[in-house]
């Protein structure tokens, strides 16, 4: 596991920063985040006060924050990056890569595809490790 | 999308197109026979909901029993509109790939509903949107100001498929444009006022699986004529019109236009609220999140084979045929049916095309029915005190009251160029609510004063940008030229609406916000706020 900052005072972005390298569908294994903070509260003590409880519900926010934001992003990188060649470079959309199938209408169902292939890796992640931890901290 | 179609037009392949025979615009005996089968079932579902429809929480959310199956159905029913499917269909017929771009935005602001809004959607609230804006803000503004983001996005999308109803069922019933107005206008009321969200959910359902049990039917038959790879269909395009069906055309000539109306589409869906009142009909949040990756799959996979069919209507019944019946080419579907199936399948089709508009009319008319009930009636003019039976009640008038704007505005606007109020609705959709939804649900600092700017001002902004627009000024209103460029404001107005809502919340304080935060965020999360 990656070292994670020292979040002495909670800053909001300090949090972020650590999701970020402790985010993603397939690196968290059941049970994972527990793990992660109860080593990140030995290694700097953060806010010995605080119930574990709470602890649990703060790495569950920042974890799902992230992962729900990093796929946002993709999502808008690939369907601008899409629209954004159509607007700006015709000529590649228009070259043709076999009879019938120009880049254009490859890249499109791509878009496609990957919006499907985005929904099932959350749904996926959700599923397993983000209801996982709801139902570990309602219990 | 008109103004668009003609302007594609003019570059429409120069190669004659086989001389068909239609019967489009005649009455069609199968047509109406489906039709009336349809009514007939779904005044059934309606009789059946009605009894099941107590309490407010069945009237607004189907007593929360709906399955992510059914809801992805319900959801796809929504959002597959008319213009998806026969103006889609239409586009891809005469302009080739330029389709596409719609097909992809249309789709692209599914993740982004299930990343951001459905779970903290159903977490947070009860029958709107507004519920989640006024989680941890003040009531009044917030609902006054999210009940008039609802109603201009209900209205606008209201009036360009009631004109598009009137228009399609003259073309394929040879039906008086006011009497079909008036047939949607009253089937809407009765499911509505009788059998709520339950009867509205499952005609939906119907819906949906009518349609893209046609559509993949139509497809299919279109694929056979060129063994199965949709590749030989577009390079027989191809080979008739030109490779230019296979890049981009004229549609994108501005390339600042395409990206904003991409962020429109992207935006708006998760700001749309006839589509996030249907997060409120499941049980809980892990439902909500698993219907929309059913919603996905069908709307994706609905938009593909809309792309097959414009090019099937392209090759085998042709642009010229296509545009000489309908300029706007909206009736390419429909002839291709014809061509593939003869008369009995046209009049399927017809029938799908008109049972879309009529399901999309309900759901729209049900969650502007609650804005004006549930946010403007109960929680502002009552302060949450009314009764179960005087919310039922009002919910019922209040569909009543829409329900005749509807074909008030839909008669109106007869022979109107409309089609430009579903991208105005997406704008929004995409200004107004999209943007106080993601600040209220993620951003602590948030406050009443800056969550209500940030919904007028994107409300207004789109509004006079419209105003100002070539859309109207050039297209409409005959001007030579337009103030403000763009055909779509999205590019201006949804930066404009965060930033608005980010400084003003700056600016301004607001303690009850700040620590009520946690408290949604607990809400959000784990579906109550009880800390332990």
């Amino acid at each position: 596991m990656a070292e994670a900052i020292e979040c002495t005072r909670e800053p909001e972005w300090c949090h972020w920063l650590n999701g970020l390298w402790t985010f993603g569908p397939l690196r968290g294994r059941p049970g994972a985040e527990v793990v992660r903070v109860a080593e990140r509260r030995a290694a700097v003590h953060v806010l010995p006060t605080v119930s574990e409880h709470e602890h649990h519900f703060r790495a569950l926010t920042q974890r799902h924050g992230t992962f729900a934001a990093a796929l946002t992003a993709l999502m808008i990188v690939l369907y601008f990056g899409f629209v954004l060649l159509i607007a700006y470079n015709k000529p590649l959309m228009s070259r043709l890569i076999t009879r019938g199938l120009s880049v254009g209408i490859l890249l499109g169902a791509l878009v496609i595809l990957c919006s499907w292939l985005l929904t099932w890796v959350y749904v996926r992640w959700a599923n397993t490790h983000y209801d996982s931890a709801v139902d570990r901290l309602n219990r | 999308m008109h103004a668009i179609l003609v302007a594609a037009l003019l570059q429409a392949a120069a190669a004659p197109a086989p001389a068909a025979q239609t019967r489009i615009g005649e009455p069609n005996a199968v047509a109406m026979a489906f039709f009336f089968v349809f009514i007939a079932v779904t005044l059934g579902i309606t009789y059946w909901a009605a009894r099941r429809t107590r309490t407010t929480e069945e009237f607004y959310a189907a007593g929360r029993t709906i399955t992510a199956g059914q809801n992805g159905f319900a959801l796809a029913g929504d959002y597959m509109s008319a213009a998806s499917f026969l103006g889609i269909a239409g586009l891809v017929s005469t302009t080739g790939f330029d389709g596409l771009i719609y097909s992809t935005g249309w789709l692209v602001g599914w993740p982004v509903v299930l990343f951001l809004i459905a779970e903290p959607l159903r977490n947070l609230g009860k029958y709107t949107f507004a519920d989640v804006v006024a989680a941890r803000l003040r009531q009044a503004p917030v609902r006054i100001a999210a009940a008039i983001g609802t109603l201009a996005t209900v209205i606008f999308y209201l009036i360009a498929q009631m004109v598009g109803a009137g228009g399609l069922i003259r073309l394929m019933f040879g039906l008086n444009y006011e009497t079909a107005v008036i047939i949607v206008g009253a089937a809407m009321m009765a499911y509505v006022i009788f059998g709520g969200m339950i009867a509205t959910t499952w005609v939906q359902i119907v819906k949906a699986g009518l349609l893209l049990g046609g559509a993949a039917l139509l497809a299919v038959l279109v694929l056979a004529k060129f063994g199965f790879n949709p590749l030989r269909l577009f390079a027989a395009a191809a080979e008739r019109f030109g490779d230019g069906v296979l890049a981009p055309g004229r549609l994108v000539t501005t390339p600042l236009d395409t990206i904003s109306l991409g962020m429109a589409l992207m935006f708006g869906t998760a700001g749309l609220p006839h589509i996030l009142m249907r997060f409120y009909t499941v049980p809980d949040a892990r439902t909500a999140r698993k219907s929309v990756f059913y919603a996905t799959g069908l709307i994706g996979g609905f938009y593909l084979l809309t792309f097959v069919l414009g090019f099937g209507a392209m090759v085998l019944v042709g642009p010229d045929t296509i545009t000489g019946i309908d300029r706007g080419g909206n009736m390419a579907a429909p002839l291709l049916a014809e061509a593939l199936g003869g008369t009995p399948f046209l009049g399927f089709i017809a029938a799908v095309a008109f049972a879309t508009i009529l399901a999309v009319v309900a759901g729209l008319t049900l969650s502007g029915a609650a804005a004006l009930s549930h946010d403007l009636w109960v929680n502002v003019a009552r302060a949450g005190t009314a009764t179960a039976n005087e919310q039922l009640r009002v919910a019922r008038v209040a569909t009543v009251v829409l329900g005749v704007i509807a074909i008030i505005l839909g008669i109106s606007f007869k022979g109107q160029n409309v089609a430009f109020m579903v991208g105005l609705a997406f704008a929004i959709a995409a200004s107004a609510n999209f943007p106080a939804l993601v600040l209220s649900i993620f951003w602590r600092r948030s406050t009443t004063q800056g969550v209500v700017a940030s919904m007028l001002v994107g409300t207004l902004a789109t509004l006079s940008l419209i105003w100002l627009s070539p859309t109207i000024q050039v297209d409409i209103l005959k001007a030579p030229s337009a103030v403000f460029p763009l055909k779509n404001p999205a590019l201006i107005t949804i930066p404009l609406s965060f930033l608005t809502g980010i400084v003003v919340s700056l600016l301004t304080s607001d303690a009850e916000s700040l620590a009520g935060y946690e408290r949604v965020e607990r809400q959000m999360h784990l579906g109550h706020s009880t800390t332990t």
